[in-house]
């Protein structure tokens, strides 16, 4: 549905976007995930309509974001990090303006701005000011906004960013159902774990950069010198412990999903398992640390936790991000 | 129709303003204001029998209704544009559809529908002019219709100030020289009153005087519209077509001249209001940013310095041809050196910016235009200065401005190659993505 295809955006001497390619398809949901000053909000602003980049082609459903907006922009939804609200209107008369300017008449209209509060589940507040809203009902009315005219991809910059833990889930639900009805979601945020369980698929942007992109488990996979996952292993403390280490290690080692093993204090080891082959990996990576654990077990080392943890998002950010700011 | 209904026909920005304005009870408070001033006003001068009739009354309430009318509703409508650029709001109701000429022209309505709630409350007492002093009912609300002419004009350009400062700072100096200017413009559009309420209307040159003041604000509307235009629009059109109808105005005023029977000056005075118009549109919608808009076939009409410079070098030429045809000998000299000093000047500000840096913030449009002025001012008043210091009689940038003389065709001869050379420096920086 949308392809965005060699996208560079220069600001002077600055490249805030480099080559930037990637597909989104209906129904899908893609974290844009990258340090502050990575690019993410000028390529969101570029498929908003609202920038132009100096190179490459965007289109949406067939039809160039660039060369003709105007078709375009009924397709998008776009929530910028600020909210661009007024203060001095209540929430119903909010939405009721922005329906207005979308072209929203008469009925129509009035049952539209219903049905967005009844989604976002703004009914009960309709006439209580903007300013006078927590800051999650205010990003919950700016999604209501968002929703209006119906677009197909919605681009939303930053829209967990101050909301408390409950209010999270609620967004991550709100997207969700969006999903599900087959609108394609861009979704920016500093939160990866709050990515990483709505996200189908990821960008890692930095300097502009697309450092990786594609299906959340795909990307996680490549963090970590390609570990799929970590292990962490602690046995029993006591006399002998070192012997126990040291067979562990031996053991470990010799078992073909095992990458590295490493001394971990005295009385434990880190496992690093090697990346199964692509589209495997929430399976083989499991059961292989099941395996593990059967054969620690089985050669009677006194194993007292067992921390498996498999690679995710932040693992992929931190492996292929360097932390640069332009 | 239900008034729910009608508000569907209605601007939606003039809908949400008048919600704002009826929330914040701001309107209200005005208008109950303006009631008991007006209320004032006349008790003073009908009980107390101050001012001689078709005088004092009438001023005083013009004056009651000018101070809201040419000052507060501008500056409002002035801090409503900025409020908007700065909460960010003004680009999510871009990608409504609206557009910025629908989201300016609701704001400019919104002041006038206000104004006209206001006028309500001082009617009753502008009745009294009538009643008491036996002024005219047709000039006094041929007058009402020139304030709110002047409404409209002042609440256009408060508009278009709004649209150029990018800080906050700048933001700050706008205000004060915008209101510096709106109270200038409401004591002279006071004094024109109080002295067309003596004299009586005369329907022609007021006519006129309309006709300008809306080619005037279409401009400004327009550059504004453009000033806030996404940098993925095509922008730069409309202005100048606007620029174009401003000229036509122009043009046929000139060639029919119904109201007067001046010469040279107004003429020359015509073309510098010409040349300046030109010229800023010529930088005016040339915004940073790499421009994507619709390509046109007329490429005068194109978002960019390239496509301004030749629109201005082009309407210099032709106006200037225009009025030397009807021009005497001694005054045609004038009229072939202004705009070719506008040509030179706007060149020597693009190749000056051009040395300054390609990137940048002295490569913006907004800095050239500095550099323009700043180019006009030396090479205009420094000369003046010299000659005056020096107790010659005749300015030396007027001494040659004679075609008999040789000087003349050089200074003509000048600005041609340079139109030139900069069309061509311009050209090579399009080409190169500059």
């Amino acid at each position: 549905m949308l392809e965005v295809r060699g996208v560079s955006r220069s600001f002077d001497s600055v490249r805030a976007l480099d080559d930037v390619t990637f597909d989104l398809d209906a129904g899908a949901i893609m974290g844009f995930v990258g340090p502050n000053g990575a690019g993410k909000t000028t390529a969101m602003r570029i498929l908003a309509t609202l920038d132009t980049p100096n190179a490459g082609t965007v289109t949406l459903d067939g039809k160039s974001v660039l060369e003709r907006p105007d078709a375009v922009r009924p397709l998008i939804g776009y929530m910028p990090d600020r909210q661009g609200a007024y203060d001095d209107t209540s929430v119903r008369e909010h939405l009721d303006f922005f329906a207005r300017a979308y072209g929203l008449r008469g009925e129509r209209r009035r049952r539209r701005v219903g049905e967005v509060m009844e989604f976002t589940a703004l009914a009960p507040l309709g006439d209580k000011l903007f300013s006078s809203l927590s800051k999650g009902m205010q990003q919950r009315t700016s999604l209501a906004r968002t929703l209006l005219h119906d677009p197909r991809l919605l681009i939303l910059d930053e829209p967990a960013d101050g909301l408390d833990p409950r209010a999270r889930v609620e967004l991550r639900e709100m997207l969700r159902a969006l999903a599900a009805q087959g609108k394609a979601i861009l979704v920016s945020s500093h939160i990866l774990s709050e990515l990483s369980e709505i996200c189908d698929q990821c960008a890692i942007i930095e300097q502009g950069k697309l450092l990786a992109v594609g299906p959340v488990d795909a990307v996680a996979g490549q963090a970590a010198g390609h570990a799929a996952a970590e292990i962490a292993i602690r046995f029993v403390a006591g006399a002998g412990r070192a012997a126990v280490v040291e067979h562990a290690e031996r053991l470990l080692s010799a078992q073909a999903e095992v990458a590295s093993v490493a001394a971990d204090g005295p009385a434990g080891v880190r496992v690093r398992m090697v990346r199964p082959p692509p589209g495997t990996a929430d399976v083989t990576a499991d059961a292989d640390a099941a395996r593990l654990l059967q054969v620690l077990v089985g050669a009677g080392l006194p194993v007292c936790t067992f921390q498996y943890r498999r690679a995710d998002l932040e693992d992929a950010f931190m492996s292929v991000t360097k932390g640069r700011v332009q | 129709m239900r008034i729910a209904e009608f508000s569907d026909v209605l601007s939606p920005i003039l809908v949400k303003e008048l919600r704002q304005g009826r929330r914040s009870r701001a309107l209200v408070l005005l208008a109950v204001l303006t009631f008991v001033a007006a209320g004032l006003i006349s008790l003073l001068f009908v009980i107390g029998g101050k001012g001689r009739p078709n005088e004092g009354l009438f001023s005083g309430l013009y004056g009651c209704l000018s101070l809201i009318g040419f000052l507060i509703f501008p500056l409002m409508a002035h801090r409503s544009l900025v409020r908007e650029q700065e909460a960010g709001s003004w680009e999510i109701l871009q990608l409504t559809g609206l557009g910025p000429r629908r989201i300016i022209a609701g704001k400019l309505m919104s002041s006038l529908a206000e104004m006209g709630i206001l006028s309500l409350a001082v009617a009753p007492f502008l009745l009294l002019c009538h009643f008491r002093d036996q002024m005219d009912l047709l000039t006094i609300a041929l007058l009402c219709l020139a304030g709110a002419v002047m409404t409209g004009a002042l609440t256009v350009v408060a508009l278009f100030a709004a649209t150029l400062p990018r800080t906050r700072s700048q933001r700050s100096v706008i205000q004060i020289v915008l209101m510096l200017g709106l109270v200038l413009g409401m004591s002279g559009s006071m004094a024109i009153a109080n002295d067309v309420g003596r004299r009586g209307v005369e329907l022609g040159p007021m006519l006129v005087s309309f006709g300008a003041i809306f080619a005037v604000s279409y401009l400004l509307f327009e550059t504004a519209a453009a000033r806030l235009s996404l940098v993925a629009e095509d922008y730069a059109w409309r202005p100048r077509v606007a620029l174009l109808v401003l000229l036509a105005g122009e043009c046929a005023y000139k060639l029919w001249r119904p109201f007067e029977q001046d010469g040279a000056l107004s003429d020359v005075v015509a073309i510098a209001i010409i040349a300046c118009g030109a010229l800023g549109m010529a930088t005016e919608a040339d915004r940073a940013g790499p421009p994507r808009g619709r390509r046109w076939p007329l490429s005068l009409f194109a978002p960019g310095a390239l496509s301004g410079f030749r629109l201005t070098v082009a309407l210099l030429g032709l106006t200037t041809a225009l009025w030397f045809v009807r021009l005497d000998a001694q005054s045609a000299p004038l009229v072939i050196a202004l705009p070719a000093y506008v040509i030179l000047y706007l060149s020597a500000a693009l190749w000056i910016s051009r040395a300054l840096g390609r990137r940048g913030p002295l490569a913006a449009p907004d800095a050239t235009r500095v550099v323009f002025v700043v180019v006009s001012a030396v090479c205009t008043l420094v000369p003046w200065m010299i000659e005056k210091a020096l107790r010659s009689s005749t300015p030396p940038a007027l001494r040659d401005w004679n075609t008999r003389e040789p000087g003349q065709w050089v200074l003509l001869a000048l600005a041609v190659l340079a139109a030139i050379a900069t069309d061509r420096m311009l050209a090579r920086r399009r080409a190169s993505g500059a």
